[in-house]
C-alpha cells in the first residue's frame, strides 16, 4: 500500500482532512525517530518495536575489485514486528 | 535513553506535538495501527512517506540444525518482513556517528585477518627477501641474518656511545666546563697525538677565564651537542627497524618452519613410499625456497628430511576420486584395464578403507605400471590382477 492509499483510508475512517492526517502521521514518524535517536525503543501493541541499534565497524570485501574496506559503526532503526504478524506471514504461502 | 516508550507515553507525546486533544490523537494512532496491522500482515507493502517502507520478502528454505539434537532439518521457506527507513530517518538516526566514512583499506594493511589471506601474505615477503638476495647465489640466507645483527651491534654501539656523549656532555654543561668537549670535538677532526696538548689547553683556560675562548667552546659544544643528537636519533631509528626486520624473518622462519614440519606430518602416516617421496616432492618444491631461510635462521631439522627424499624423487600420477567413478575406472583410463584397480589399492591401502565405497574427493596415486608389471595385453597380468582382487574381495567379506 503506497502511503497516498494509506492517507486515504486514514481520512475515510477518522472522517477529517487530508492534511490533518498528513501533519498526524508526520509527527508520528517524527516521534519515532526523535526518541529512537535518542536509543529509547518505541512499543506499539498488536504491531511490533521500533527501536535503534548499534552496528559494530567490520571489514567487508568488494567481490569485484577484491578491495578490503572498512565500514564504520553506525545505529540503524529497525523494526520488530511482533509475534502474531510473523505468524501469519509465516504460514503465508 | 533506552527508554520504553508504551502506546499511552506515544499518545501524549503526539498530543503534545500537534496541540490537539488526547483524544483525538488515540483515535489516529489507533486507526493507524490498526490498518498498519492489517496491510502488514496481509503480506502487503507499506509506504509510510516519512518514515519508511515495510515489505514482506520471502526467505527461501533453507537446513539447518536442531541444536538440541544434531539432527538436520529444513526451515521451510516463508515471509519475512522487513523495514527500510527513509533516508532522512537514517541519517536522523546516525547522527552520532555520522562524521565515519567508509574507508578504503590498503592491501598490506597489518590486521587480523582469515587464515587464508594470512597464508598468503607471508609467502609473498619472503619471496621478495630472498629475491633481494639473490644476488649472492650459495648462501645467501646466512649472510642476510648475519648482516643485520652485525648491523644492529654496531648501531647498538654507536647508540650507546652517542648516549654516553651526551651524558658526558650534560654533566659537563652543568659544571660549565667546557675542556673534554672541546677536546672530543677536536679528537673528531684531528689525529689523536694532538689530543694531549689540546686537553692541557682548555685546562689553562679555565684557570684563567678569557670571554671569547669560552663563547667559541660554548658555540661548538652546541653544535656537537645537536650532531650527537642526530646521530642518536638516527641510530635509534636505523636500530628499530633493523629489530623489526630481524623479528619479522624470525617469525616467518617459524610460521614456515611449523607449517611445513605440520603438512609433512599430516601426510605421513597416510602414505607409502611412492607418496611420501611425492609429497616432499611437492613440499620440496613449494616450499624449499621458503624452508631455506628459516632453517639457518633458527632450527636445521627440516632440510635434512628434504635432501633425504628429495633423491628418491619420482614423477608420480596422482588421481581425485569423484563421485561415481571407481577404482575401475581410473584403471582403465591409466593401464587400459579395468582389472588392475587392484594395484591402485594396493598402493593406496590406507586411504581407502573399502576398495567397493571410495570416498569421493580422495586423491589416490597412480602406481607406475611397470611397478606391478600391469600390461593391459599380457593375459597372465590380467589374470594375476583378477586373482588378488577375488583374495581381497574375500578379504572385505571377512
Amino acid at each position: 500500500m503506497e502511503h497516498k492509499d494509506l492517507v486515504s483510508k486514514l481520512q475515510q475512517r477518522l472522517g477529517v482532512g487530508r492534511d490533518r492526517v498528513e501533519a498526524m502521521l508526520e509527527s508520528f514518524s517524527g516521534i519515532v525517530t526523535e526518541r529512537c535517536a535518542q536509543m529509547d525503543s518505541i512499543m506499539i501493541q498488536g504491531l511490533g518495536t521500533f527501536e535503534a541499534r548499534k552496528k559494530m565497524e567490520r571489514v567487508a570485501v568488494n567481490p569485484t575489485t577484491g578491495k578490503r574496506m572498512l565500514i564504520p559503526p553506525k545505529i540503524v532503526l529497525v523494526f520488530k514486528p511482533n509475534n502474531a504478524i510473523k505468524n501469519r506471514l509465516k504460514e503465508k504461502k | 535513553m533506552n527508554q520504553k516508550i508504551t502506546f499511552p507515553e506515544l499518545i501524549d507525546l503526539l498530543a503534545q506535538k500537534q496541540r490537539c486533544s488526547k483524544r483525538e490523537a488515540e483515535n489516529f494512532l489507533r486507526e493507524l495501527m490498526t490498518l498498519m496491522t492489517e496491510t502488514v500482515s496481509s503480506g502487503e507493502s507499506l509506504r509510510i512517506n516519512s518514515l519508511g517502507v515495510f515489505k514482506p520478502v520471502w526467505v527461501e528454505e533453507r537446513v539447518s540444525v536442531n541444536v538440541q539434537t544434531g539432527e538436520p532439518y529444513t526451515i521451510p521457506g516463508h515471509y519475512k518482513l522487513t523495514f527500510t527507513p527513509v533516508k532522512a530517518v537514517r541519517e536522523a538516526i546516525n547522527e552520532p556517528f555520522s562524521c565515519f566514512v567508509v574507508e578504503v583499506l590498503p592491501d598490506d594493511a597489518p590486521c587480523i585477518e582469515v587464515p587464508q589471506i594470512s597464508d598468503e601474505m607471508p609467502k609473498k615477503e619472503v619471496d621478495v627477501e630472498t629475491d633481494n638476495i639473490g644476488a649472492q647465489d650459495e648462501q645467501p640466507v646466512v649472510e642476510d641474518v648475519l648482516l643485520p645483527e652485525t648491523v644492529n651491534k654496531e648501531t647498538l654501539a654507536e647508540e650507546s656511545k652517542s648516549v654516553d656523549e651526551c651524558v658526558i656532555e650534560q654533566s659537563e654543561e652543568v659544571v660549565v666546563e667546557e675542556p673534554l668537549a672541546v677536546d672530543m670535538e677536536v679528537a673528531v677532526e684531528e689525529p689523536c697525538v694532538e689530543e694531549t696538548p689540546e686537553v692541557s689547553k682548555p685546562e689553562d683556560l679555565d684557570c684563567q677565564p678569557e670571554p671569547e675562548a669560552v663563547v667559541a667552546t660554548d658555540e661548538t659544544a652546541e653544535k656537537f651537542d645537536e650532531t650527537v643528537k642526530k646521530a642518536y636519533r638516527k641510530g635509534v631509528w636505523i636500530g628499530l627497524c633493523v629489530a623489526l626486520v630481524l623479528f619479522l624473518l624470525l617469525a616467518l622462519g617459524y610460521y614456515f618452519y611449523r607449517t611445513s614440519y605440520q603438512s609433512v606430518a599430516t601426510h605421513m602416516p597416510v602414505v607409502h613410499h611412492g607418496l611420501v617421496a611425492d609429497t616432499i616432492a611437492m613440499v620440496d618444491t613449494d616450499t624449499l625456497a621458503v624452508v631455506e631461510p628459516l632453517d639457518t635462521l633458527a632450527v636445521a631439522v627440516e632440510p635434512v628430511n628434504v635432501a633425504e627424499v628429495v633423491d628418491d624423487t619420482s614423477a608420480v600420477v596422482k588421481e581425485t576420486v569423484n563421485r561415481g567413478v571407481f577404482l575401475t575406472n581410473i584403471s582403465l583410463k591409466h593401464y587400459g584395464h579395468k582389472a588392475f584397480w587392484v594395484y591402485i589399492y594396493e598402493e593406496n591401502k590406507d586411504i581407502i578403507p573399502n576398495p567397493d565405497n571410495v570416498a569421493a574427493g580422495t586423491v589416490v596415486v597412480i602406481p607406475p605400471a611397470e611397478k606391478y608389471a600391469i600390461n593391459a595385453a599380457d593375459t597372465v597380468a590380467i589374470n594375476k590382477a583378477l586373482k588378488i582382487a577375488d583374495e581381497i574381495k574375500k578379504m572385505h567379506k571377512k
